[in-house]
């Protein structure tokens, strides 16, 4: 059964529609992000979800049971929000204590499980401290402590490594996977990094313009981008879109080289995304120019200019290229990605033979 | 040489610049604040008269005669001290639900915020005659509106019986002093983050929990200030209790500024009166020594 069911949701304020319609099923114990612009409505989801919001339409429901009309303290979820929201005057210890003495936990069996949790997130030391002697990472793991101490059906994170610096969110990321793979609640975890996305989930769900443009595991939204959105928003760097053009016995090319051969009719012109450890530099191939070269050590990042576009190379560290220099590129016909030129959603399975599953 | 030493300075040294550019300060700071303090210290160990200005020495005298046989003094000191009680009590409770309404969407909230500041703005004489005209037993308002709302059979003497002055008092001081509160208290409260009152909520606190555990630790920061302020302010306050009761009936709501201005100006002993407002001085500094123990406690 699944966790949470959002049914036909949708949420305006005022005139400005923010959630135009979401329908997602999310499995108990999913890590499920939901990977978005800022703007598109992810955090509004999430805070429907909460109770901080009420959808204008359609159903929320936790195990199946409808909880629009339930109050947030009363749903059994807890939350991270991306400021934290640490009760400035508590200790360490008050701020964790906090949800269950609001809930009636007897004082002994609260400094048990509010001990238990502090041992789990290392704040031992920390108990008697207030919010503003802890540094960022200490205060995001109160923040965690206090979700953690109620042993929620679901937890909520807000975007809450995003106030902190790349090392910690890095070393956080982890903390929070092992966490999750722990305690093996649902979660459901706002983002607008795709690293974070990518590194953390069970599901993704990318949304844009307040509707679910593809929900999938890492490996499905990575490999299988439904529309030219999801494409170009997950990866880094970001897939290369390029204008190619089907001729004679369906034969795609770009810039004038042919890099496949596709089922469609002679005339149309399908954007080609490639994504950049799919491009190789080869012999024969399409004709660029060598333009912005970013070594990085283990690999070099290198943008090639051709007459259709600009296309990103991830290619070896020691790729010895200057820019200006004259060079041809290829990629595999079966990693191309081929999308509509008007709607941008993917054009299914163009390939004649050559389609390879890669997920 | 470098390019500041070429500023031409008609030859003043950097030792001598600094103290020319406090010294406009230092002057007008010492002619408002420190010049009437040390002559009220001063005034207060003579007999002065009024009109004369007539000064024999007398030392301590006053003070033995103020703390002494009559117990003036002491009756005003409890005067005073339960009027700004009372009233400053009274200003903070009004202020804290008027700012916390203020502080929500609600219909015509600008217009509501420019008008809650009316009472601190209009001119205290003004408002006493106006709260006069309400109180006055044969044609005021409030005695009209409580005899046809069948609240009261006769008139009631507002200002000129016990304890109905006091309350008149303390309700008039609390009307036109309570925006103050409201003007501090809002400003703290639309700094304080809406996340954690989302956050009280998903822990399951309701109205009343929120507001103990996120609102009032987070304004008692600046109620600290407003209390210190209000407490000092209300506790010399003249002209609303001279022109609303003066003092009376009789003595019950005379207030040791009253006792200074009837020292000074009534009875003509100016340095009689130094001694009240010097004891007056000795008492504030009590407030704030709480203050800052408080505030200290609490870091």
């Amino acid at each position: 059964m699944s966790a949470i069911d959002l049914v036909g949701v949708r949420k305006q304020f005022g005139e400005t529609q923010v959630v135009r319609g979401v329908d997602l099923a999310v499995p108990s114990g999913a890590f499920l992000s939901l990977l978005g612009p800022s703007g598109c409505g992810k955090t509004t989801l999430l805070r429907m979800l909460a109770g901080l919001e009420t959808p204008s339409e359609g159903e929320i429901r936790i195990d199946g049971a409808v909880v629009n009309a339930v109050p947030p303290g009363a749903r059994d979820i807890a939350m991270v929000f991306q400021s934290y929201a640490l009760y400035p005057q508590m200790t360490v210890a008050q701020n964790i204590a906090y949800p269950l003495r609001k809930r009636g936990v007897p004082k002994g069996e609260r400094a048990g499980r509010v001990a238990a949790v502090a041992e789990m997130l290392q704040l031992g030391p920390l108990l008697e401290r207030k919010p503003r002697q802890l540094s960022g990472g200490q205060q995001q793991r109160v923040a965690l402590g206090r979700a953690l101490v109620r042993e929620p059906r679901i937890f909520l994170l807000d975007e809450p490594l995003s106030n902190l610096d790349a090392t910690l969110r890095s070393h956080m990321r982890a903390e929070l996977i092992e966490l999750h793979r722990r305690i093996g609640r649902t979660m459901v975890y706002v983002t607008h990094d795709q690293l974070e996305a990518m590194t953390m989930s069970t599901h993704i769900a990318v949304i844009d313009g307040g509707v679910v443009q593809q929900f999938g595991t890492p490996q499905q939204v990575y490999r299988r981008p439904v529309n030219r959105m999801v494409a170009g928003f997950i990866g880094t760097p970001a897939m290369a879109f390029v204008e190619g053009r089907v001729g004679e016995g369906g034969a795609l090319t770009l810039a004038g080289t042919r890099v496949a051969t596709v089922d469609a009719a002679p005339g149309a012109t399908p954007v080609i995304g490639i994504r950049a450890e799919d491009v190789r530099l080869a012999e024969i191939g399409v004709p660029a120019r060598v333009g912005l070269v970013e070594p990085i050590g283990h690999e070099t990042l290198v943008r090639l200019h051709c007459d259709a576009g600009i296309v990103t190379a991830r290619l070896p560290g020691d790729t010895a290229v200057q820019p200006g220099e004259q060079v041809h590129f290829t990629a595999d016909a079966g990693r191309l990605h081929l999308f509509d030129p008007i709607g941008g959603e993917r054009l299914t399975d163009p390939y004649q033979g050559n389609e390879r599953d890669h997920g | 040489m470098s390019a500041a030493a070429a500023i031409p300075r008609a030859g003043i040294s950097d030792r001598l610049l600094g103290p020319l550019l406090i010294a406009p300060v230092v002057v007008v700071l010492g002619a408002v604040i420190a010049y009437p303090l040390f002559a009220a210290l001063a005034l207060s160990l003579f007999a002065v008269d009024t009109l004369t200005l007539d000064a024999q020495w007398v030392g301590l005298g006053n003070f033995g005669e103020l703390l002494g046989s009559d117990g003036r003094f002491w009756t005003a000191l409890v005067v005073t001290l339960v009027w700004t009680a009372a009233t400053l009590a009274l200003q903070l409770v009004l202020g804290i639900a008027m700012a916390l309404l203020l502080n929500r969407d609600i219909w015509m909230r600008s217009l509501a915020r420019s008008l809650v500041l009316f009472p601190y703005f209009i001119s205290t004489v003004v408002a006493v005659l106006v709260w006069r005209w309400l109180f006055n037993d044969f044609f005021g308002l409030i005695n009209l509106a409580l005899i046809g709302g069948g609240v009261i059979d006769a008139p009631v003497d507002w200002l000129g019986s016990m304890p109905n002055a006091f309350v008149s008092l303390v309700v008039v001081g609390a009307w036109k002093f309570f925006p103050f509160v409201v003007i501090a208290v809002l400003a703290r409260l639309q700094s304080i983050p809406e996340s954690l009152y989302e956050a009280a909520r998903l822990d399951g606190a309701g109205v009343w929990a929120r507001f103990r555990d996120v609102t009032l630790p987070q304004i008692g920061e600046v109620l600290g200030i407003v209390v210190l302020l209000r407490a000092i302010w209300d506790f010399k306050e003249f002209d609303l209790i001279f022109l609303l009761t003066g003092g009376g009936p009789i003595d019950a709501t005379r207030t040791l500024p009253l006792i200074v201005y009837q020292e000074a100006f009534g009875l003509n002993r100016m340095g009689m009166a130094a001694a009240y407002a010097v004891s007056m001085m000795i008492v504030m500094l009590g407030f704030f020594a709480a203050y800052r123990a408080a505030v200290r406690g609490r870091a």
